[in-house]
């Protein structure tokens, strides 16, 4: 099966259970931060404003420690979670293909130096633009939880041809616009911002039960991280109101805005 | 106490606590660590060689943590002129270390801000008078060209 998916990476599924006492360079966790979501390399190189070699690099060594994977999925995944469009359906294949097929090596866990002369704390990596407008393939994301722990399945992906018979592009699902940093920002300011701002976060999502925030994928999160969204229903609520009684921060406005 | 810190919100209290520590680097070390991209953790992070707790109670509920690798603590080690720099070395100056921040936020903060004894520990030997947070605030820093991290832990 061939897929145009193939130069996409995202995280595994269960990439919380190995990610205790890996350690990167900003930049390599950076790469991680964004792939909620598929992406090539060089949209995350754009996006982070890295060198391509950088990002492949990153992505290597995100590949050897299981915490990423190729974006792949068989025919039967993406038939149950798409309908089947009026062509010719391709034969399906007997067993689904496996997802990723990596050799790993067993190498001592290393702490890559970051970049020198960094700024004492709190300055985004890098502004960028989100990337969802400019695809021709939208993908959601449903839950980082298994199948039996979530009914929906654990990705829905559409992918819409530029063919003139197909339907325009979905609108965006609302997740895609629940950002996590203006809140996050929102919630900093608070408290005066920086460092203050930033413990004021701590505090607020401290109120947030850790179960929502696993079941949300949320498992280390930057608090510089630009393109983190909240797709996982209750944890909005959650953070919802833990903005609102402990940092007096209505999210609403911030999202709508 | 100071005055000042009557009116601080807790978390610029754990703010005022950090800058203990930075200007304990400035003072013994000669030179204030850099503080990197803080991060949320919803496990608690590996402790490095060397870690050093200091409990807090009363607004402010939990522990605050200074992990180090040992390579870092040698440098510091030789900086207040010790020839010694094995574990037990290292152990004592976390120890000191975080004796010498606690003191200080006492100072600071009064009766506001309970700072209990203080617990040194080497990697993988996580104090059982303590308990893991379920959510913890990691600040890297780096000092001398060596990484190390400051962790928040709080009750919610």
């Amino acid at each position: 099966m061939k897929t145009a998916l193939a130069d996409r990476h995202i995280r595994t599924n269960d990439f919380a259970e190995r990610i205790e006492g890996v350690e990167f360079a900003p930049e390599v966790w950076a790469v991680f931060a964004r792939l909620h979501q598929p992406h090539t390399a060089a949209e995350l190189a754009a996006q982070l404003n890295l060198d391509i070699e950088a990002v492949q690099a990153a992505l290597r060594r995100l590949v050897r420690r299981k915490l990423a994977r190729r974006h792949v999925l068989g025919w039967h995944d993406y038939a149950a979670t798409t309908p089947t469009p009026v062509v010719a359906a391709p034969t399906p294949v007997a067993h689904a293909r496996p997802v990723l097929n990596v050799t790993i090596k067993h190498t001592p866990a290393t702490v890559v130096a970051p970049p020198p002369a960094r700024e004492p704390v709190v300055e985004p990596l890098v502004a960028t633009e989100p990337v969802e407008q400019q695809s021709a393939i939208s993908f959601r994301i449903a839950s980082g939880r298994p199948r039996q722990a979530a009914p929906a399945p654990v990705v829905n992906l559409r992918i819409a041809s530029r063919g003139a018979d197909v339907p325009p592009p979905a609108k965006p699902p609302a997740y895609a616009r629940w950002r996590l940093r203006p809140v996050l920002d929102a919630i900093g300011a608070k408290a005066g911002g920086g460092l203050a701002g930033q413990l004021l976060v701590y505090r607020v999502f401290l109120q947030v039960p850790t179960e929502l925030m696993h079941a949300g994928g949320l498992h280390s999160l930057s608090l510089v991280d630009e393109h983190f969204t909240v797709a996982h229903a209750p944890l909005r609520t959650a953070i919802v109101e833990a903005a609102r009684k402990h940092a007096d921060v209505e999210v609403a406005p911030l999202l709508a805005a | 106490m100071n005055a000042s810190a009557a009116s601080l919100s807790p978390e610029r209290e754990l703010a005022v606590f950090i800058d203990l520590i930075a200007r304990y680097f400035q003072t013994v070390g000669g030179s204030a660590p850099v503080f990197l991209v803080p991060t949320l953790e919803t496990a608690l992070p590996p402790q490095l060689d060397c870690t050093g707790y200091m409990p807090v109670t009363g607004r402010l509920t939990g522990w605050i943590a200074l992990s180090m690798p040992g390579a870092l603590l040698c440098s510091l080690l030789d900086h207040i002129g010790e020839n010694q720099h094995d574990e037990a070395a290292q152990l004592d100056l976390v120890a000191e270390m975080a004796g010498t921040i606690t003191s200080n936020a006492r100072e600071h903060f009064g009766e506001r801000l309970y700072v209990n004894p203080t617990l040194a520990a080497a990697a993988g030997d996580f104090p059982p008078e303590l308990v893991p947070p379920t959510l913890s605030f990691r600040l890297p820093f780096r000092w001398s060209g060596q990484d190390a991290y400051l962790l928040v832990a709080l009750h919610p």
